[in-house]
């Protein structure tokens, strides 16, 4: 008997299932490296454009260019407390505490009770599907998969790349009675500098998630609007992590603990 | 006679459409038949198989072509999603009743592949884990000696003693199961 008899057991994969693993293997969004992908999207500006006509959006501009520009912003001392690779955790003010700060000290403009208000065109949120949003970002997209019942996926959106920001952002909101839960996916140029996050006081943790050490913050302080130029404060747990080349952020508004948070991260796949 | 992998030296990542499409398919066979060899199961062996090329595409970046020749990094992998596999909680299934249905089609040939695959699971489940694991490499995924003992961490000799008695156990056990 010939040794090689065992060979003869082989048996060619099926062409339905080979076909269907090749297809999704080479799919156009996965064979662009994330470099070119960054360097398309940037040469397009038609999505930001978009964007700018939601009147929220245009709010947040404002605010985050008078907190980039202004030197007093700037100015304030801070101290590194941790870090997730290019992401760097400061006890420095909140985004938010900066921007009460300069609404308290007048730095800010105010609205014109008198001007006649500008319409902006109301533009509902983007809700893609994951593999719509792969293909449109140019890479494997996650999805979380253990999400509480009450929660209900509304929007998923790309975030292209800009001058200021050299990251592709994909982005997910589920909303429940008691507030949102958002997801991001980002990936950052390979020449992107570092980028800080400023917690203020709220406490951080290292934890494990999906496997690499991650940080757990409590109780972010976050301000969403202004009406009548008052802030509206309002305060999140966050638990970022990089994984895969990625910089993954869980944010809930609702106050979701650390253990659920966890379980929901978890549950991130691609 | 174990088939020779074309060489393979450019980075993954830089692989032309054409070259991936080669690529695929040239070693999806041996991935896929390494994993029947290996656990005596169709839909399981389709399941690990898409996993590791799933984790090699998505681990593309890391392949080091001057490091280990291709066909050893990815079966790096699928030996990895194998222990994996068996690390997770397993409900116990008999011999015969892990045997999957073959694709719709001829029932026939349904059947005789059926036959086939329980002969083959009644032949490789008297092995023990790394006797299965050769004989998988070897026969299910056509590799030579030389790349079996990288991958295993033996010797090319200990590779080949090992197959040498591991055959002469199943010789055995064919001829007597078959008079």
């Amino acid at each position: 008997m010939d040794d090689n008899f065992l060979s003869n057991f082989r048996e060619p994969p099926r062409p339905e299932f080979a076909e269907a693993l090749y297809q999704r293997l080479n799919a156009p969004s996965q064979r662009l490296t994330l470099h070119k992908r960054i360097k398309q999207l940037m040469e397009s500006q038609t999505m930001l454009r978009k964007r700018l006509a939601s009147g929220f959006s245009l709010t947040l501009l404002i605010l985050l260019a008078v907190l980039v520009f202004s030197p007093p912003a700037r100015a304030y001392a801070q101290e590194i407390i941790s870090r997730i690779g290019n992401l760097f955790i400061s006890d420095a003010p909140t985004y938010a505490e900066q921007f009460e700060n300069k609404l308290q000290d007048g730095l800010l403009p105010t609205s014109d009770p008198n001007a006649e208000p500008e319409i902006i065109e109301w533009q509902p949120p983007t809700l893609l599907t994951v593999a719509e949003a792969a293909s449109q970002a140019g890479f494997e997209v996650y999805d979380l998969v253990d999400i509480p019942a009450e929660y209900e996926l509304i929007s998923r959106g790309i975030m292209p790349p800009n001058e200021d920001e050299r990251v592709i952002r994909v982005s997910a909101t589920w909303q429940s009675p008691q507030g949102p839960l958002v997801f991001s996916q980002t990936t950052w140029a390979e020449d992107a500098g570092p980028h800080t996050l400023p917690v203020g006081e709220a406490p951080i943790e290292k934890v494990s998630v999906q496997g690499v050490e991650g940080i757990w913050i409590e109780g972010l302080r976050l301000s969403t609007y202004v009406e009548n130029n008052q802030v509206a404060p309002k305060y999140a747990n966050l638990l970022i992590w990089q994984k895969d080349g990625f910089e993954f952020w869980l944010q809930s508004s609702a106050g979701l603990s650390q253990a659920e948070m966890l379980t929901i991260a978890n549950s991130a796949t691609p | 006679m174990a088939t020779q992998t074309t060489p393979w030296r450019k980075a993954l990542a830089e692989a032309s459409a054409a070259e991936f499409e080669d690529l695929y398919r040239e070693q999806m066979p041996r991935i896929y038949n390494f994993f029947r060899y290996r656990f005596g199961n169709n839909a399981l062996a389709e399941d690990l198989t898409a996993t590791t090329f799933e984790k090699a595409w998505r681990n593309r970046h890391q392949y080091r072509h001057d490091l280990s020749a291709f066909t050893t990094w990815l079966f790096t992998i699928a030996q990895r999603v194998a222990i994996d596999h068996y690390r997770r909680p397993q409900r116990e299934v008999a011999l015969d009743q892990a045997l999957d249905l073959a694709a719709p089609g001829n029932p026939e040939e349904a059947l005789q592949k059926q036959n086939d695959l329980q002969q083959l699971n009644a032949l490789l489940s008297q092995l023990s884990a790394r006797e299965r694991e050769l004989v998988a490499l070897k026969y299910g995924a056509g590799l030579t000696n030389r790349a079996i003992a990288k991958l295993s961490g033996l010797s090319e000799s200990n590779v080949a003693v090992i197959l040498h008695r591991t055959l002469k156990t199943l010789r055995k056990a064919w001829e007597r199961s078959h008079g």
